[in-house]
């Protein structure tokens, strides 16, 4: 399966959050950012920072709970952050 | 879930309000998140976690909190008035604590519960505003905050105890650490052992029990008859959510005094209600896996029979 440039980032971004003993060959879309992948809240909210860093949005303007709440397989973070980004076009715009 | 969606009673909860969570507890939660963040070497300042963090504790009325309850399939929520008026920074009394508590049961009839707290250090003054919180607006139990810098057997809270075996009130104690802007020597369980023994009568709740000196908790709760232990803070169990932690302290036998419990908003951050119910009854999870009777006590039966207790509603 193809992946567009920005799923190819944000997965790069959740691999490196995945402890070593968690380690996967591929992110599936369906693997629990939990319970498979072992990313505790801190774990889901440094993520969550380290995407604004590479996409350079600000986290300010998101409800971060909301979003982690919503994270809960890999294709949600994918979700999630197509979302903050759109908003943040959105933003951008007016 | 079969049966308990729509019945379930989050025996630990907070209004979501600087108002009664100060802003110096916050920022000692801040510091300690801010630690594990830097070591991985993401650069977020204080200024903006504590933002992030307080976009969660705008509900003061707790319409936010019977929202999520709803979608969570939660009944009815005990709000804990905890009182750090006398060790930290307020900006409002516990008098004024507890009419704001007042007027969030009076907006959403029959969802909340009220256990109003106490430093025993404001002694008789507070002695008298407890009786009157129990008498006329209706508290059902007693909050101890023992890390403000007491012993949850300190003489000085013993007015409170009889206070609660008189009304037949139960008592919530916080264990363990909490945060780093308090005391954590206080928080351990066997503190409260001497007044559990010198008010049998009085039914004592230890707050995360499931995450915090869980072996002392459960060997207490199975030897002392009226110490039981709620299991809020769960979700800050390192790995999975706090799925494990929660299957080990209902897996020892004692699932008659184990309450469920959240501790909202302190895991905001880490999802709503209905995550974390979810998380606990999931068929695969730690409340799945029991019977259905069990699993009944936990959810709500446990908490119903001392909240029954406490309404005169038992002999």
């Amino acid at each position: 399966m193809t992946q567009t440039p920005y799923e190819e980032r944000m997965l790069s971004l959740i691999a490196e959050a995945v402890p070593a003993r968690r380690r996967k060959a591929a992110l599936d879309p369906e693997l629990s950012l939990q319970r498979d992948l072992g990313l505790d809240s801190i774990a889901m909210l440094a993520l969550l920072f380290r995407f604004e860093q590479a996409f350079e949005v600000d986290l300010s303007s998101v409800d971060v709970g909301l979003s982690i709440g919503r994270m809960r397989t890999v294709a949600d973070a994918l979700e999630v952050g197509r979302q903050v980004l759109a908003r943040a076009e959105q933003a951008d715009g007016t | 879930m079969e049966g308990a969606a729509g019945k379930i009673i989050d025996a630990h909860c907070h209004i979501a309000s600087e108002d009664h969570i100060p802003r110096a507890f916050v920022a000692g939660g801040i510091a300690n998140l801010k630690a594990r963040l830097d070591s991985q070497g993401i650069a977020a300042s204080r200024d903006k976690l504590t933002a992030i963090y307080l976009q969660k504790l705008q509900d003061p009325l707790c319409d936010g909190l019977v929202d999520e309850m709803d979608r969570a399939g939660i009944a009815k929520s005990i709000l804990l008035a905890a009182d750090f008026t006398y060790a930290l920074d307020c900006p409002i009394s516990i008098e004024e604590s507890y009419d704001k508590h007042r007027a969030v049961c009076e907006r959403h009839p029959g969802r909340f519960e009220v256990f109003g707290g106490m430093d025993p250090r404001w002694g008789q003054q507070g002695v008298d505003l407890f009786q009157r919180a129990v008498t006329d607006f209706g508290f059902r139990g007693f909050k101890v905050y023992p890390p403000c810098g007491f012993s949850p057997s300190d003489h000085g809270l013993f007015p409170f105890y009889e206070i609660c075996a008189e009304h037949r009130l139960p008592v919530v104690v916080h264990i363990g650490p909490t945060s780093p802007a308090l005391s954590f020597s206080t928080g351990y369980p066997f503190l409260l052992d001497e007044a559990a023994r010198a008010f049998p009568g009085v039914n004592f709740i230890m707050a995360h029990g499931s995450v915090s000196f869980t072996e002392e908790c459960l060997m207490m709760c199975a030897f002392r008859p009226n110490l039981f232990l709620d299991v809020s803070a769960f979700q800050s169990a390192p790995g999975d959510g706090g799925a494990e932690a929660l299957r080990a302290t209902v897996s020892r036998g004692i699932n008659h005094k184990v309450l469920f419990g959240t501790d909202w908003p302190v895991f905001r951050l880490q999802g709503d209600q209905q995550t974390f119910v979810e998380l606990a009854t999931a068929a695969d999870g730690p409340l799945g896996e029991l019977g259905e009777a069990e699993r009944a006590l936990i959810l709500h039966g446990n908490a119903e029979r001392l909240l029954a207790a406490a309404a005169g509603e038992t002999g």
